[in-house]
């Protein structure tokens, strides 16, 4: 038997994996490393893991960098270590990206290093490594000249250049994952990121133009699907060394698409919001797209700036269109899960968004 | 609201009436001040250099003349340039973009620290329109105004103009002016885009040049508090804009590759920059020599830019010409014009 350790398990994808996995009788504990177990959202967690669990789960006071201490009565006893944890703000600055990705990630590694019994570490990482490439991402690819389109990726690359340094001594897989922007037929949101934020924006009518062509490929998953791939990788089919795409591969929306179903259910759902006639966005090449922005700037106007921002963070990314391959994730993913309509996916956190006014689940 | 004309059918009554602009002018006041003299002068809310990198340089005031001198100067000078008989002109629509400009008390406003107060209720019924038609001596025409559109007001006379035209023959010729003198001493900085005051004219009848093919106009009335929603305004500029030209070059029948030249309103050469991005348009293809010289006049832009080109041969016989121009209200214009 098991005792699982496992670190960003509050997030959106963590805390379902969590569910998940309380919930079979594969571990004899499940430990969650907190920062701070007495915050209202983990003891809602903690009350709604234990409803129903087969396996006992608590959680562990301390950080990536303070985890050897934090844990170190249940060090003996651990066989695996699930890496969730991270600071997937793109706008942060890069020393505490580095800081939370890097050097977070390196600790929860070495403590593993320790661990006498250990037989499986997963990190979870993003498909945004492959930063400002285009074309086909291949799962075993990561190093590349394209540059990243923020701190955030970067710094995830970084991350998984330990991560594969230490598949040297260490069990270890990379999982992959792309955009987690809601759960399946629900639409409902328990973290908000850039996805749901450009929308927002789109629906306060403060995008005139996003850079990109109809055609880019926008990657999204759900939350229940990254939680169950990441469940059965881990519990039924780990392989140490491996890395995995866990994301929409070829059928991620296309832009254009998600523009124009974004506007007929803005249009649908608010009919307050048709008398504002707002247009959907350009898609501007990366030049013009980088004039408009730099007269943002010039302009000083700070709502016009932070709209801007909230864009810049991942723009650069739009105007480099990619397909993540999934050959290696369908190979052993096969018959056990599928993998949701994206399209439909969006339309239902779109509409769950605006029903809900643009604040996630807590 | 999205309207636009010359559609089929319409589009062959209109075509086979060829009404088109038969001759155009514009007045400037000749009190032209660089940005460092506006700045000086306490009439810049802004950064200079801002305004500069956006590309202005000098702006004209109109001191001590009301925008109804500046509009006889320039409707003197078309009904000069056509040699046409006033009493020819069946129509004249009078275009403001200012609600002081549809009264004969617009520079009052410096004294009396405001900028528009009118002390009686028999003011309110004093047209500058009526005034402008007795002093042109345009005894056959009737008389209308056209506000409430910001700087579209021109582009929508001139259509009203054009389909009274269509609608009703005898009414021979149609003239438009346009006028507008900012308030003395308000800044002329305005989001982004610096005020020139100024006029123009524009005679419209059944023309072998200028021939009009496709009008476009859209209202965004959401945004009637324009000054509140500044950055909703700008974002709302651009798809709106770029939507409403390709919409008016397809009721046109034509593609933006068959315009060879775009007569811009004046509202910043950045703004342009960005949305011939927008519209793959090559910069080259816009007019845009007055924005430095002269700024956005609220009136004239495209009847000073359209003279303009004219007159310094950019534009040959047969020429097709886009011209384009927005508006608080919120309204965007656009017009396709073969020369």
């Amino acid at each position: 038997m098991a005792t699982m350790l496992i670190t960003g398990g509050s997030g959106a994808i963590g805390a379902e994996l969590v569910r998940r996995l309380v919930a079979e009788p594969k571990a004899d504990r499940i430990a969650v490393l907190t920062r701070a177990p007495g915050a209202a959202r983990q003891a809602m967690l903690l009350e709604s893991w234990r409803a129903g669990a087969k396996v006992p789960v608590g959680f562990v006071r301390g950080s990536m960098l303070t985890l050897a201490d934090a844990a170190a009565d249940m060090r003996a006893d651990i066989t695996h270590v699930l890496h969730l944890a991270a600071d997937t703000r793109f706008s942060a600055p890069p020393e505490e990206l580095r800081a939370a990705n890097v050097d977070g990630t390196a600790a929860v590694l070495a403590f593993a290093g320790r661990c006498p019994r250990l037989s499986a570490v997963a990190v979870a990482s993003t498909v945004y490594v492959a930063g400002l490439r285009q074309g086909t991402v291949r799962e075993p690819e990561l190093e590349h000249e394209a540059g990243f389109a923020n701190a955030y990726e970067a710094s995830k690359h970084e991350m998984e250049r330990i991560t594969r340094a230490a598949m040297r001594d260490l069990p270890v897989a990379v999982y992959r994952l792309s955009t987690a922007i809601g759960e399946e037929a629900t639409g409902k949101v328990t973290s908000l990121n850039a996805f749901h934020t450009a929308l927002r924006l789109v629906y306060g009518g403060m995008i005139p133009m996003i850079p990109g062509a109809a055609d880019t490929p926008i990657d999204v998953i759900s939350t229940d699907y990254a939680a169950r791939t990441i469940q059965h990788l881990l519990g039924e089919r780990f392989q140490a060394g491996a890395t995995y795409h866990l994301c929409a591969g070829t059928s991620a929306p296309l832009l254009g698409d998600l523009l124009e179903a974004s506007m007929r259910i803005m249009r649908e759902r608010r009919p307050a919001w048709r008398k504002r006639a707002i247009e959907m966005p350009v898609l501007a090449d990366e030049r013009t797209y980088e004039l408009f922005a730099r007269s943002v700037l010039e302009s000083g106007d700070p709502m016009m700036i932070a709209a801007a921002q909230a864009v810049e963070s991942f723009a650069r990314q739009l105007t480099r269109p990619k397909v993540f391959d999934t050959s290696e994730a369908d190979a052993v993913l096969a018959g056990v899960t599928a993998r949701p309509d994206s399209m439909q996916l969006c339309e239902d956190v779109i509409r769950y968004c605006i029903e809900n006014e643009w604040r996630a689940a807590a | 609201m999205n309207t636009t004309s010359s559609t089929n059918p319409a589009t062959a009554t209109v075509a086979a009436a060829g009404i088109g602009i038969a001759e155009l002018a514009y007045y400037l006041p000749p009190d032209r001040r660089s940005l460092a003299e506006l700045h000086r002068d306490g009439l810049l809310s802004g950064s200079v250099d801002t305004l500069a990198s956006f590309g202005f340089q000098y702006a004209h005031l109109a001191n001590g003349e009301t925008h109804l001198d500046m509009a006889v100067h320039a409707a003197r000078d078309v009904l000069d340039r056509s040699a046409i008989d006033p009493a020819e002109i069946g129509l004249l629509l009078y275009a403001t973009a200012l609600t002081s400009s549809a009264t004969m008390a617009a520079n009052r406003a410096a004294e009396r620290g405001s900028v528009l107060r009118l002390d009686t209720v028999a003011e309110c019924f004093q047209y500058p329109a009526s005034t402008l038609q007795a002093e042109l001596e345009l005894t056959r025409a009737a008389v209308a105004g056209v506000d409430q559109q910001g700087c579209a007001s021109l582009m929508a006379a001139m259509r009203l103009g054009r389909a009274m035209l269509v609608a009703e023959p005898e009414l021979g010729a149609v003239l438009c002016v346009s006028a507008d003198a900012f308030p003395s001493n308000e800044p002329r900085d305005v989001v982004y885009n610096i005020v020139s005051d100024g006029a123009c004219a524009v005679l419209l009848r059944s023309a072998a040049r200028n021939r009009i093919l496709a009008c476009g106009h859209v209202t965004k009335g959401s945004y009637w508090d324009a000054a509140a929603l500044e950055p909703e305004v700008i974002a709302a500029y651009f798809p709106t804009a770029r939507n409403l030209i390709l919409s008016t070059l397809a009721r046109a029948g034509l593609e933006l590759d068959d315009i060879a030249l775009v007569i811009p309103h004046n509202v910043s050469r950045r703004s342009w920059e960005i949305l011939c991005g927008l519209l793959k348009l090559p910069q080259d293809r816009v007019y845009m020599d007055n924005i430095a010289r002269v700024g956005h006049t609220v009136a004239a832009d495209n009847i000073l830019n359209l003279r303009d080109a004219i007159d310094e041969g950019r534009v040959a016989a047969g020429d097709k010409l886009l011209l384009f121009t927005f508006g608080f209200g919120l309204n965007w214009g656009c017009m396709v014009v073969e020369h």
